[in-house]
C-alpha cells in the first residue's frame, strides 16, 4: 500500500511538472541516472522556476526502501519561498515526509503564509523533531511527519503534495521581478548551504546503497547547487 | 567579415514569405486561430528565456522577457476550457533547447537574436494588425533600441565561434520559425 501510494505519487508529480515547465538536460547530471542503483534525477524550468528538480531512489527489491526529494528554486528576481518535498519509506511504513515553502527574503512572504494556512488543517500523528540547520531556513509551518503507517495519513500527505505544487508554480509568478538578483542569490545560497548540512542526506544515500563517491559529488553539486 | 544579418538573409526571408505572415498582417486574423499561434509562442519562449535567465544574458536587458506577456495575450483570447494544440515544430522546439542549449551561451544568443530582435523590429508592425492587448510585441521606447544594441553587443563577444555556434543556431531558428508558420496556414486553411 506504501509504495504504491507513494508511485503514484511520483507520476502524479511528474505530471504536473510536464504540463507547466519543460524538462532540461543539467550538465553532469546523466552521471546520477542510474539503473542499476535505482537511481533518477531529472531537472525542469520555465520563465518563472529556474530549476525544478526530482530525485528518486526506488531500492525496493534489494533494500527494502524508496526514497524521493522535490525542490523548486524560483528564478533570481524572485523572492518568493522553495518548494521542497522530501520523503523515504520502507514497505510498511514512511519513516519521513518533510514539505514545507521554505521562505527566503520575507519570513513572512504571502506565498508561504498561504501555505502555513492552506496546510493548518493537518496534523501528523507523529511530528518529527527538526535540528538546528533546519530550523534556520524551514517555515513556521513546516510539515515534518515520521512513521506513517496509516493509508488515510500518507493520502493526506501526497495529496497536499501535489496540489501545493500545483499552487506554488502557478501562484509563484506573482512574485517575478520583485526581489533584487543579488538578494535572492544569497539568499538561495544560504538555504543550499544550510541543506548541505543535513547529515543525513548522505548517510541515507548510503543505505540505500549509492556509490560513495557518487553521493559526495552528488550532495554538493548536484542535491542543493549553490549559484 | 559579414554580419549575421547578412549570412542569415535568405533563412530570414524565406521565413518572412510564408503565407501565414500574410495572414497576420492582414488584419483579419481569426482570434482563436492567433491565440493558436501564441500557445505555440508561449512555449517556445519560456524555455528560451528561462535558458538565457540562467546564463545571465538578459540580466542587462530583464523587460525583454516576452513569455509572461505572451501568456496573458493568450490568456484573454483563449475561451475554450481544452488546451490549444502544439504543433511537431513547436515539440521539437522545446525538446532541442531543453536538450543542448544549457550552459551554451553562445547558442542561445542566436535564438534571441532571431525571435526577439524580431520582435523588437518586425513585431512592431504585427502588433497594428493582431487581436488582443498585444502585450507580446510592447516594449518601451528606449528599450527598443537598448535591446538591439546590447543583443548585437553580446552576438559579437562570440565572433571566436559565429561559424560553428551563432549561425547555425540562428539558421536553424528562423528554419523553424518557417515551419510554424506552415503549420499554421495549414491551420487557417481549416478555417
Amino acid at each position: 500500500m506504501i509504495w504504491d501510494r507513494l508511485i503514484k505519487w511520483k507520476e502524479e508529480t511528474i505530471e504536473v511538472l510536464n504540463q507547466e515547465l519543460t524538462e532540461y538536460n543539467e550538465p553532469g547530471m546523466d552521471r546520477f541516472n542510474n539503473d542499476e542503483f535505482g537511481w533518477v534525477n531529472r531537472t525542469w524550468k520555465n520563465n518563472y522556476i529556474r530549476r525544478a528538480h526530482v530525485d528518486v531512489v526506488d531500492v525496493r527489491e534489494t533494500k527494502g526502501l524508496w526514497m524521493a526529494h522535490v525542490c523548486l528554486f524560483p528564478e533570481l528576481t524572485n523572492g518568493g519561498p522553495i518548494y521542497g518535498f522530501d520523503i523515504i519509506a520502507g514497505k510498511n511504513k514512511v519513516t519521513g515526509a518533510f514539505h514545507d515553502f521554505s521562505p527566503l527574503l520575507q519570513k513572512q512572504h504571502p506565498l508561504t503564509e498561504w501555505f502555513i494556512e492552506e496546510n493548518r488543517h493537518f496534523k501528523a500523528s507523529k511530528e518529527r523533531e527538526l535540528p538546528d540547520w533546519a530550523k534556520a531556513i524551514f517555515s513556521g509551518g513546516m510539515i515534518a511527519a515520521g512513521n506513517v503507517t496509516e493509508e488515510d495519513e500518507l493520502n493526506q500527505i501526497c495529496t497536499m503534495a501535489v496540489s501545493n505544487l500545483r499552487n506554488y508554480i502557478d501562484k509563484i509568478r506573482v512574485h517575478d521581478g520583485e526581489a533584487k538578483r543579488e538578494d535572492v542569490i544569497k539568499a538561495q545560497n544560504y538555504y543550499c548551504e544550510h541543506q548541505q548540512q543535513n547529515p543525513h542526506t548522505p548517510r541515507v544515500m548510503e543505505k540505500l546503497g549509492l556509490p560513495e563517491e557518487d553521493i559526495k559529488l552528488f550532495c554538493e553539486d548536484n542535491l542543493f547547487p549553490k549559484i | 567579415m559579414k554580419t549575421l544579418k547578412e549570412l542569415t538573409w535568405e533563412h530570414h526571408k524565406e521565413a518572412e514569405r510564408q503565407k501565414f505572415v500574410k495572414v497576420l498582417m492582414s488584419g483579419k486574423i481569426n482570434p482563436e486561430i492567433y491565440a493558436i499561434y501564441l500557445a505555440n509562442q508561449h512555449k517556445t519562449y519560456d524555455v528560451l528565456e528561462a535558458m538565457a535567465m540562467a546564463d545571465g544574458l538578459l540580466d542587462d536587458m530583464p523587460e525583454i522577457r516576452r513569455a509572461p506577456r505572451i501568456k496573458k495575450d493568450f490568456d484573454e483570447l483563449w475561451t475554450y476550457s481544452w488546451q490549444p494544440v502544439i504543433f511537431p515544430t513547436t515539440e521539437k522546439y522545446i525538446k532541442y533547447v531543453a536538450e543542448t542549449l544549457m550552459d551554451c551561451p553562445e547558442k542561445i544568443i542566436a535564438h534571441i537574436y532571431v525571435r526577439h530582435m524580431g520582435d523588437l523590429s518586425g513585431g512592431q508592425m504585427i502588433m497594428k494588425r493582431t487581436p488582443g492587448p498585444n502585450r507580446y510585441y510592447k516594449f518601451k521606447h528606449k528599450e527598443v533600441g537598448d535591446y538591439k544594441r546590447i543583443v548585437k553587443e553580446t552576438i559579437n563577444t562570440y565572433l571566436n565561434v559565429y561559424e560553428h555556434s551563432v549561425l547555425p543556431e540562428a539558421k536553424f531558428c528562423f528554419q523553424s520559425a518557417t515551419n510554424l508558420f506552415k503549420e499554421m496556414k495549414e491551420l487557417h486553411d481549416l478555417g
